[in-house]
């Protein structure tokens, strides 16, 4: 398997999107929902970047930026591995990301990580079978990071969309 | 069989499968050409335009035909846009003006898009991705793997879109995934 630099560009891709659709973006419009149980730009952003800290820190065997360089005090937030799975309509509206910068410079620091672990990826380490026994088949860590090019390419579109839904057409010159 | 890079792009290409049937599953045609805002993009222009990107990067990268054009779909679709329109620069007037004869098409013309990615896949080496091939705008080459990059984040992207749409007209709970 040979699929690590598509993954890399993929992560930049992800990135790019984020550092364009945040920057520029009021608090106001980081936090909206256009209905009671859908996730604002700022959720979605944290849950993406939390995501990939969480899986590709895992397959890396080492610890989560998250914890590690302290990004959860800067968001006020306990020092645990939450990643946004299972959260309720309530505490999706209750988040409040501090700042767009902040979740920039969160996306940014996680970005590095996954790319240093990229690089130095080789193919037997893609066909590297999880020791993870509630899947069936168990995943390979390529499978992991197809996972992960789904999740977050998704959430990306999704941030952008809402920025679009609130910034009216022309908010992209891209 | 293709190489290595081929089999995982399949294989992000069929998780993204699975995602947006399911987020079609259950839709009616007024709900797939419904706009949160006027120059918000409805899931008919969507899924169309994620389904022409991909037509348009296979075909260019294989030196084919669009299958648009090959199978008809232009014609049984009939936007009175321009034969090998997909979408790119539409204005907020064309975008709102698109509509699918049915859902059934829109998901029968993207899997026939499908079908031609994945025969080209079965036919890709892993050597192949330096091969220059044209660039997406204007003259000049770019790598191969470039263009399936843009595949995969382009039809990645917008389908999550179409993800959170649905979830926006339908509520929680429907992805189980």
């Amino acid at each position: 398997m040979e699929g690590a630099p598509l993954i890399a560009d993929g992560l930049d891709r992800i990135k790019g999107t984020l550092d364009r659709c945040l920057t520029g973006v009021s608090a106001h419009d980081l936090a909206r929902q256009p209905s009671a149980d859908t996730n604002s730009m700022g959720w979605l952003a944290w849950h993406l970047t939390r995501v990939q800290d969480d899986h590709l820190m895992n397959l890396a065997g080492r610890g989560y930026a998250w914890l590690e360089e302290g990004w959860h005090e800067r968001f006020g937030m306990p020092a645990e591995n939450d990643f946004g799975f299972g959260w309720t309509p309530e505490q999706v509206a209750a988040f409040r990301a501090p700042s767009s910068e902040l979740l920039r410079d969160y996306h940014a620091a996680v970005h590095a990580r996954s790319q240093e672990y990229l690089a130095n990826l080789t193919p037997d380490d893609l066909d590297r079978v999880l020791d993870e026994p509630q899947w069936d088949p168990r995943p390979t860590v390529a499978v992991r990071l197809v996972s992960v090019i789904n999740d977050n390419t998704q959430h990306a579109g999704q941030i952008a969309y809402l920025r679009g839904l609130f910034g009216g057409y022309g908010w992209q010159s891209f | 069989m293709g190489g290595h890079v081929a089999e995982f792009v399949r294989q992000v290409l069929e998780r993204n499968d699975s995602f947006l049937s399911g987020a079609l599953d259950g839709l009616s045609l007024d709900d797939v050409h419904r706009q949160p805002g006027p120059d918000s993009n409805s899931i008919a222009w969507l899924v169309w335009h994620l389904a022409r990107v991909q037509d348009n990067h296979i075909s260019a990268i294989a030196d084919k035909q669009h299958v648009w054009l090959t199978e008809g779909w232009v014609d049984r679709f009939a936007l009175g846009l321009e034969p090998l329109d997909r979408g790119r620069g539409h204005t907020s007037e064309q975008a709102a003006a698109l509509r699918v004869p049915s859902i059934e098409l829109l998901l029968d013309y993207y899997r026939a898009v499908r079908a031609a990615t994945d025969t080209f896949l079965d036919g890709l080496a892993d050597d192949d991705l330096a091969r220059q091939v044209p660039a997406i705008m204007g003259d000049g080459t770019v790598p191969l793997s470039e263009r399936l990059q843009h595949v995969i984040f382009d039809g990645i992207h917008h389908t999550g879109q179409v993800a959170y749409l649905r979830g926006l007209y339908k509520g929680r709970g429907w992805l189980s995934i």
